[in-house]
């Protein structure tokens, strides 16, 4: 089976060979879209990761096998371009949490701990939402885009040690306040800031 | 709940995007690819890779169409053949109808060829009425080549001219015999030579029951759709009664094969037959040379049994260059000599017409 790296290798004379790549990834891109800005602006979203990565594909860095990476970051891009879109989702998010949409019947302890983990849940959405965009981005291709440190580096196109020290003050940002993780968090994220990885964003 | 459990959780219940709004994408990639395809010039050398239209998607997926601004094209189709199709469509809409000078004509060559077996055992007067190659001890390859040259002035004189039966090459051990045989029983007579319709008209019929018709069949591509669906609709009642068990399989195999009517059709009604067979699953990309793509489709019997038909589209004008067919039960890779039909089209703008 073909690499999504020689079907773009392909591409470049013959350009009906990247029809295959969409098969590929189109549902996995439109998933993250989707989850992102919702269902209809995800479809803009979609096509227009596709046609800007079909013009640019002789840009694609070839040592990679997988393009999965490379279109969520053209895909992420896209996206700050339906910021409206976006704030309406995490509205929906946080709306849904509340409507305890994440809870079904059952027994009290168990209800009990699907609300606190709910509430929980709930809780978050309005603070991805108001991370910066680039920490925003770096966190969903982690959490959603299931991309690794590496994947997302080449994703945002920046060094992988701003992606670990981007998701820790991410992770600071988000665990609740004073909590032990916080102070954890803190401390890591002080102690990468500091020199252990050598950069920072 | 770790943090990135409950990043992960939100929104975890949002749906995935729905079909329609996969196959809008793929529609505006397609035809981004085939505009750049038609950009891009430059000849290219004969690729014989092959790949399978579709053998990335998800199965099943059913063949719909979509509205993408204010044109319904294919969608959720077969990709590399899709891409193919949709080139040619747009093609034959950018190009339209050739420009003629007056005087000019457009002419529009065909050379139906086909093989016919001859069987010394069958009674006499018999021997071709047989269909089995394997008892045969002669084939031949006869050609009948037909000619239309549409005038500049639409108006004027349409002319045909017709060659027809001509034996082109014979095969076997008594192939001078089933040759001369041939020869003395083909009633070239009276089929052979240079007609002219004035207007494009044509008298049809006979007993009583004529009627008139145009060359180019305008009348009946007037209510052809330019949307999918409804072309398939158009296809359905053209051949009402016939293969409904295989619907758009069907048509595209009558359509596709008879070379001298599509390649007669107006540009738009070319246009929309096209995109329609580009929902046509299982459709193989065979060979891209240039502005010229040979695909493969395989009609299927209810027995199973499969008849390969290759067919050459000029991507950059939208017309057929060629067809070639295989009969039922053909192997998956037949022998070159094994076709019974084969098409060959011409189309170009001269300066005279018989």
């Amino acid at each position: 089976m073909s690499t999504d790296s020689d079907i773009i290798r392909r591409s470049a004379d013959d350009p009906a060979a990247f029809a295959e790549l969409f098969e590929r990834h189109a549902r996995v891109v439109g998933a993250f879209a989707s989850r992102r800005v919702g269902g209809e602006a995800a479809e803009d979203v979609l096509s227009e990761t596709m046609l800007i990565a079909f013009r640019r594909r002789r840009d694609f860095d070839t040592t990679w096998d997988s393009a999965r990476p490379w279109l969520l970051g053209i895909a992420s891009r896209v996206i700050k371009k339906h910021r409206a879109e976006e704030a309406r989702q995490w509205r929906s998010f946080e709306a849904s949490a509340s409507r305890g949409d994440h809870v079904d019947d059952g027994a009290m302890d168990a209800a009990g701990e699907r609300a606190d983990a709910s509430a929980a849940v709930r809780a978050m959405a309005p603070r991805i939402a108001a991370l910066p965009a680039r920490d925003r981005d770096t966190l969903l291709l982690y959490a959603w885009g299931d991309l690794t440190y590496e994947e997302i580096a080449v994703a945002l196109g920046v060094p992988v040690g701003t992606v670990r020290s981007r998701l820790n003050r991410v992770r600071r940002k988000l665990a609740p306040p004073g909590s032990h993780a916080s102070a954890r968090l803190t401390w890591m994220a002080k102690e990468e800031t500091d020199g252990a990885y050598g950069t920072s964003a | 709940m770790e943090l990135m459990e409950r990043v992960r959780e939100v929104g975890a219940d949002a749906p995935p995007m729905s079909d329609t709004g996969i196959d809008a994408a793929r529609v505006a990639l397609l035809r981004e690819i085939a505009r750049e395809g038609r950009v891009d010039a430059a000849p290219r050398r004969r690729r014989t890779a092959r790949w399978i239209g579709g053998s990335a998607l998800a199965g099943g997926l059913a063949a719909t169409a979509l509205v993408v601004g204010l044109v319904v094209v294919p969608a959720t189709a077969p990709t590399a053949s899709a891409v193919v199709f949709e080139k040619a469509a747009a093609g034959a809409e950018e190009a339209g109808s050739p420009r003629l000078a007056a005087g000019q004509y457009l002419r529009l060559r065909t050379d139906f060829a086909w093989r016919v077996v001859w069987d010394a055992d069958m009674p006499d007067g018999a021997h071709f009425n047989n269909f089995d190659p394997d008892d045969a001890e002669a084939v031949l390859e006869v050609v009948d080549t037909g000619t239309t040259y549409v005038p500049a002035d639409a108006g004027g004189d349409w002319v045909r001219e017709r060659i027809p039966y001509v034996v082109t090459a014979a095969h076997g051990a008594r192939a001078a015999e089933a040759k001369a045989e041939w020869e003395a029983q083909s009633p070239v007579e009276g089929l052979a030579g240079v007609t002219r319709y004035p207007g494009g008209v044509a008298e049809a019929g006979g007993d009583g029951g004529t009627f008139e018709y145009y060359l180019d069949d305008r009348e009946l591509y007037a209510d052809l759709p330019s949307d999918v669906p409804g072309t398939i609709e158009w296809f359905s009642r053209r051949y009402e009664g016939e293969g409904d068990a295989n619907g758009l399989a069907h048509y595209f195999a009558e359509t596709i094969s008879d070379v001298a009517v599509f390649n007669l059709a107006p540009a738009a009604a070319r246009a929309s037959m096209l995109r329609a067979f580009a929902t046509l699953d299982h459709v193989e990309v065979v060979a891209t040379s240039g502005d010229r793509t040979t695909l493969r489709y395989e009609r299927v019997r209810q027995d199973g049994d499969a008849a390969p038909i290759e067919f050459t589209l000029d991507t950059s004008r939208g017309y057929v260059l060629g067809v070639t067919s295989w009969p039922y039960g053909t192997d998956a890779d037949p022998g070159p000599d094994a076709w019974t039909s084969r098409t060959t089209a011409e189309i170009a703008v001269v300066d005279s017409a018989p």
